[in-house]
């Protein structure tokens, strides 16, 4: 059984991401932009699938040239701006509900 | 790799307005659950709330205005926030908050939300399919 009702955690850089995943091995998904600041979204992407490549890592970016690099590094989701509503539920039906 | 969101030759960056509609609209879904009593949840109540203040506050930046939205896959539909859009969403985020808190609501309330939501799906050309989204029926 699935559940929809999840933690939303915020992270303000990559680096934060990986401080609490060491920690607190507990997220199951994560968004993040290509372009951060510090540490960038395809970085935080090889980071965190290189030691944890169960976690599901969605990518999203301005720029559809990104895509290419995503999926070489083992994103699970690439999500071009500018979205809709109807492609966060798309996540949350894929990644939540079908992939429980 | 699972690709979603605008196709190659429209990707670009998502502004504010695109945001504040994207946000309403899952206050409007959100809302529409509550009414339905679909289980939230204490995350999920806790989102509800937290969306419908950022909406009432963020509405305030657009009264008056006319923005183009690009949210939906760059479909362009230019939309006014008049007056009375202005005050019916704020209404709308009020209900919100006070579903959310499981106030009570009888009959004639619950018909009022609906309506206001109604009104609001209009003037934003928003259909607002709560049937899709049976999956939320589980917290």
């Amino acid at each position: 059984m699935y559940c929809v009702n999840r933690e939303i955690l915020s992270f303000n850089d990559g680096y934060s991401v990986c401080a609490y995943i060491e920690c607190q091995n507990h997220l199951d998904i994560i968004i993040t932009d290509t372009d951060m600041p510090g540490m960038d979204g395809l970085e935080l992407l090889t980071a965190i699938k290189t030691k944890y490549p169960q976690k599901k890592i969605i990518l999203m970016s301005e720029s559809a040239d990104r895509q290419e690099a995503a999926s070489r590094l083992g994103a699970d989701a690439f999500l071009t701006k500018p979205f809709g509503l109807k492609d966060l539920f798309s996540i949350v039906e894929t990644f939540v509900v079908n992939g429980s | 790799m699972v690709l979603l969101g605008s196709s190659s030759g429209q990707s670009g960056k998502m502004t504010p307005y695109d945001i504040f509609i994207a946000r309403l609209k899952l206050l409007i879904i959100m809302t529409r659950a509550e009414l339905k009593s679909f289980p939230q949840g204490k995350y999920r109540k806790e989102a509800l709330i937290c969306n419908a203040e950022y909406v009432a506050r963020d509405s305030m930046n657009w009264f008056g205005k006319f923005s183009a939205s690009h949210s939906e896959h760059c479909h362009n539909h230019e939309i006014y926030i008049d007056y009375f859009l202005y005050q019916r969403i704020n209404l709308l985020a009020l209900m919100a908050n006070a579903l959310a808190e499981a106030f009570p609501v009888g009959t004639f309330r619950t018909k009022a939300i609906e309506d206001n939501i109604d009104y609001i799906c209009k003037k934003i050309g928003f259909e607002s399919p709560i049937n899709p989204l049976q999956f939320l029926k589980v917290a």
